[in-house]
């Protein structure tokens, strides 16, 4: 997935679990397992939320990187 | 800028040696099972259905016996590692977390297994009251005693698989305070999707496409089977209609949600339900 993003390395900045961080932006704990992990892209909705809980802005947290061919 | 036409002929002659080959062996497959019906004689036939009706409710009772044990312990076991699990979890290791899912997950897998294998167990048990109608069993009481402990395991199957499954939800919905809905709710599955998130409610879009895909290629091959009884004379015309409408349920929900205008609520699948 070309999606990356350094949303673990906020989590640890914040200093709480996927399960609070969850709580925080209306998503599951594991749904933050998932964005972690890169296995699922959030909506531009959830990324926003994710964002502003994280006190960055979404470029920050999420970069695209196409594929080298 | 939209493709050429070319393209599409492209395409098309790619993928149609292997739909070819598919339908002429799918028809070879059906010359070879129309001739070897046709050498079983009617008279062959006739005597493997009389002996299936002995055999067959009693088989049913059994399995149905040693499915309900079997599930029973592979449950409990499994639901209380869940939660066993889940007390020692303290919310940092990822890995106790997808351990803890999966193994509810089994729980409620196991349940649905469960439930089919008894309802099939069931189904097969009632040859019974058939046979005591054209007097082929010993006795009305052997056919009695296996009716009445088929509907005794259908009843302890039901209990147990409402038991673990209201235990599975209960301790997910304790680990994740934001989901809803109980059992014992007749719109349970509606409630607890419209509480789920995007990522869960896309994971159950992808399972509900998986099942629709899978429904379908059972449906062809259950038609084709009941036609064959049908054509055959173990099994009559209402076995085809029962298929041709559960495929038709399947494809009209199927095209009924895919024509569906996305609401305000653009890929929440809560506004589709």
């Amino acid at each position: 997935m070309p999606l990356r993003n350094r949303l673990k390395e906020y989590r640890a900045r914040l200093g709480v679990n996927q399960q609070e961080l969850g709580r925080r932006i209306g998503a599951s704990r594991q749904t933050v397992s998932l964005i972690e992990r890169g296995d699922y892209s959030p909506s531009v909705t959830l990324a926003l939320k994710i964002a502003q809980v994280c006190q960055c802005t979404v470029e920050d947290l999420f970069t695209y990187e196409e594929d080298e061919a | 800028m939209k493709r050429s036409d070319q393209t599409f002929t492209q395409a098309d002659r790619k993928a149609k040696p292997k739909f070819t080959g598919i339908l002429i062996a799918a028809g070879l497959i059906g010359v070879v099972l129309g001739f070897a019906g046709n050498w079983l004689s009617v008279q062959d036939l006739d005597q493997l259905a009389q002996a299936a009706n002995w055999w067959a409710p009693v088989a049913a009772v059994t399995i149905n016996a040693i499915a309900l044990a079997a599930v029973w312990t592979l449950c409990g076991r499994g639901y209380r590692q869940a939660q066993t699990l889940s007390q020692q979890d303290s919310g940092e290791d990822e890995h106790l977390e997808e351990t803890i899912d999966k193994l509810l997950n089994r729980v409620l897998m196991a349940t649905a297994a469960l439930n089919l294998i008894t309802f099939s167990c069931f189904g097969l048990a009632t040859l019974v009251l058939r046979i005591v109608r054209e007097d082929a069993w010993p006795g009305v009481i052997p056919a009695l005693v296996v009716m009445l402990v088929s509907l005794v395991e259908l009843a302890v199957s039901l209990k147990v698989t409402v038991s673990f499954q209201r235990k599975a939800v209960n301790l997910t919905r304790q680990r994740n305070p934001e989901k809803e809905g109980s059992v014992y709710q007749l719109d349970f599955n509606k409630v607890w999707v419209n509480s789920c998130d995007e990522a869960e409610q896309a994971q159950i879009y992808r399972a509900g496409f998986a099942g629709y895909k899978a429904a379908s290629f059972a449906c062809s091959m259950a038609w084709l089977v009941a036609t064959l009884g049908c054509l055959f004379g173990f099994c009559g015309p209402l076995s085809v209609l029962l298929v041709c409408a559960i495929w038709a349920a399947t494809q009209i929900a199927y095209f009924r949600q895919a024509m569906n205008k996305p609401s305000a609520q653009a890929g929440s699948i809560s506004s589709l339900i």
